[in-house]
């Protein structure tokens, strides 16, 4: 009875906040890359969360559990894309990017050229502001690894910005 | 400075950013660094590097080469470029030294053998391209001159003499004009009504792309259609393959963005024919055979196809299964199915009018069969009122919804005068006053596309080039440079802007756009 009293109340969030998860995921999802597909994909993740609702034994634990799931799930679709979808010369792609006058197409090259992992943990921590730990549970690692992470991202950024910053007489 | 490079650690010059000063450093490191072009750059990178964390992040549209992963061809030259800049020179020079010495010794062994020697006294012919010859000959306008006697074939034959073609200049030069497709990838779907926009279908996505094929949005989605011209419904499956039937419908601008989205979950049986209807100008429909908002039970025909409406808000459920729109929206197509399957739907027809979906006809008994739309897999009805909302054309039934009569003429299309065009086996033929009349500049079986301006083309779905008539009334032969034949064809709306599928010359399938912008006023 008293898991049946969780779950019921893990539905009622989904209904009462579905909103606020949606804009969550899908500031999540575009963060990580999806661009125009973020909205599809935080919408599936919530619907698919809300299916298995009562796989989740911590009510407190639900949000960083969706968030897994649209991390997850975006990540899916980053690959099946680069998998099949050929680009043109002319097309172009929708990057997650500082709003910063300095940033140039070098600029945002060096940071989406950014490893994997690197880049994740930048744009959960800096771009969107999470803790270290709520980027860990995010990217399923500790938050010892995250700070690695993103120890390593600013080192290389640093070394790749570096004769751009020099030359423009940045900063 | 006690590193065996003797440079400041790229640590420290971290640290000292983050105070933003070198006074962080101890003063051998300072004088170090000040000193020191490497380290005073990778100072300033540290120090852009904070800037850019700290700021607040968006979205921004870029090119996409630009910001791919690049190849290891591009991270070696990448390599190299930070040996120049003076980046880890021990790991690079012996390498970097080694592959200048192997580019040289190359070099002094090629180069004589790729400069070929003069030919003595043969004067090779010139390789600039014809726009006269080649393979793309095809007899002038002129030649053609000798009328179709009689219409035959898919065409119900006229019962009355054919009244004269309209006096058309014809083209003054015989030589196809030469035209460069911009190629895509994906299956073409419809164009936005006002031509701007290109709706492509890729690897179960929905693509939208400029008329010059540039790829400006997209979304997942099973099918889409245009309900206005800068909007795009599209019905999305939400749980995945293993619990199919459920879908939402959205509402997405050109970069693939949602404006809205509509209420309710719709059941459209998993298939995109038939399931979105737009007007182009503010109406929807949405059609499927489960439930829909507001339906109940009672209101299922024998196969359960029901359908909504969207004009802002939503209607209550109707019977059947929206086929087409009138041009200004008012009115709408609905068949009453006996049978659906996915080559195409029978049944009989109704008008409704939009948006209180009233009955203005229904002709029970006239059976129509509606096939899927030129166009994509299984994409849309292939049904089209006349301008003035008089007729429907059906999959070359033409209807006269005043009276329910119908008369089979071939699949065609409606130019801006309301006069239909069709094609037939023995060419196109021009349909006034209900007399068919037929145009010998377009001989034999072929396959005619017309905009809403009045441009049309005719193709034929092997090599012969497109024949394309423009706004002022020229025809012209297309040579479509790469494109071996063109299977299937959608001209856009304003007449500008062709998208085809095919085959390329190199045997391989094709889609790609064209602009017909450089040929005549059209």
């Amino acid at each position: 009875v008293k898991g049946a009293n969780v779950l019921v109340g893990v539905r009622e969030r989904f209904d009462v906040d579905y909103n606020r998860f949606f804009a969550d995921l899908t500031a999540l999802c575009r963060a990580l890359g999806a661009g125009s597909a973020a909205e599809d994909i935080a919408q599936e993740s919530i619907l698919h969360a809300r299916e298995r609702s009562n796989q989740l034994r911590d009510e407190s634990k639900l949000e960083p559990w969706l968030r897994r799931i649209a991390a997850r799930r975006t990540f899916e679709y980053l690959r099946h894309q680069r998998r099949h979808e050929a680009r043109g010369p002319d097309d172009t792609v929708v990057a997650f990017l500082p709003s910063d006058p300095s940033v140039s197409v070098d600029v945002a090259a060096a940071i989406t050229r950014l490893p994997e992992r690197e880049r994740v943990a930048v744009v959960l921590v800096y771009a969107l502001g999470y803790e270290q730990a709520e980027a860990a549970a995010v990217m399923s690692v500790t938050r010892g690894t995250v700070a690695t992470l993103l120890h390593r991202a600013r080192r290389h950024l640093a070394e790749r910005l570096a004769a751009y910053a020099t030359e423009r007489d940045l900063p | 400075v006690s590193r065996p490079t003797g440079h400041v650690s790229s640590d420290r010059l971290g640290e000292a950013a983050r105070h933003a000063s070198l006074d962080f450093l101890r003063d051998a490191e300072r004088l170090h660094v000040e000193s020191c072009e490497r380290c005073r750059r990778l100072y300033g990178g540290y120090r852009l590097t904070d800037r850019l964390l700290a700021a607040p992040w968006r979205e921004v549209k870029l090119p996409a080469v630009e910001l791919e992963r690049p190849t290891r061809r591009a991270i070696l030259a990448d390599r190299l470029g930070g040996f120049a800049a003076g980046f880890e020179p021990r790991t690079l020079a012996p390498i970097t030294a080694i592959a200048a010495i192997a580019l040289l010794v190359g070099a002094a062994v090629a180069l004589p053998r790729l400069i070929p020697a003069p030919a003595a006294g043969t004067a090779s012919p010139s390789r600039t391209p014809s726009m006269a010859g080649g393979t793309q000959a095809w007899p002038s306008t002129s030649s053609q001159a000798t009328p179709v006697p009689q219409a035959t074939g898919s065409g119900k034959a006229p019962s009355k003499p054919p009244e004269p073609t309209p006096a058309i200049t014809p083209t003054p030069a015989s030589a196809a004009l030469a035209l460069n497709p911009a190629r895509l990838s994906g299956d073409p779907l419809a164009w936005s009504p006002n031509g701007d926009h290109l709706l492509m279908w890729v690897s179960g996505r929905i693509q939208i792309r400029d008329a010059s094929g540039r790829l400006e949005g997209g979304v997942a989605a099973d099918a889409a259609a245009w309900y206005s011209p800068s909007l795009v419904a599209v019905a999305t499956r939400s749980s995945g393959w293993r619990s199919p039937g459920t879908e939402t419908v959205k509402l997405v601008d050109a970069a693939g963005h949602v404006a809205a989205a509509l209420p309710g979950i719709y059941d459209i049986g998993g298939s995109s024919f038939a399931a979105l209807l737009g007007s182009g100008s503010g109406e929807l429909t949405i059609a499927g055979q489960g439930l829909t908002p507001g339906a109940s039970s009672s209101e299922a025909d024998s196969t359960g196809w029901r359908f909504v409406l969207w004009n802002g808000k939503l209607s209550g459920s109707h019977r059947g299964v929206p086929i087409a729109f009138t041009r200004d929206g008012r009115r709408l197509a609905v068949l009453h199915p006996g049978a659906v399957s996915g080559a195409g739907v029978s049944g009989w027809l109704e008008i409704v009018s939009v948006p209180s979906l009233e009955t203005i006809a229904e002709f029970p008994d006239l059976s129509l069969r509606v096939e899927p739309g030129a166009m994509g897999s299984a994409y849309g009805p292939d049904a089209a009122f006349s301008p003035d909302g008089r007729y429907l054309l059906a999959s070359g039934t033409l209807v006269d919804v005043s009276r329910g009569a119908a008369v089979i003429v071939g699949k065609g299309g409606w130019l801006a005068d309301g006069s239909l065009v069709t094609a037939s086996a023995d060419g196109l033929l021009r349909w006034s006053n209900g007399h068919a009349a037929p145009d010998p500049r377009f001989p034999g079986a072929g396959t005619v596309e017309a905009s809403r301006h009045g441009e049309l083309i005719y193709f034929y779905g092997d090599e012969r080039p497109p024949l394309y008539l423009d706004g002022a009334g020229t025809l012209h032969a297309l040579s479509l440079a790469g494109v071996g034949s063109i299977q299937r064809l959608l001209i856009a709306p304003d007449g500008r802007t062709i998208a085809l599928d095919g085959r390329a010359t190199d045997g391989s399938s094709i889609a790609a756009v064209v602009s017909l912008t450089a040929v005549g006023p059209g």
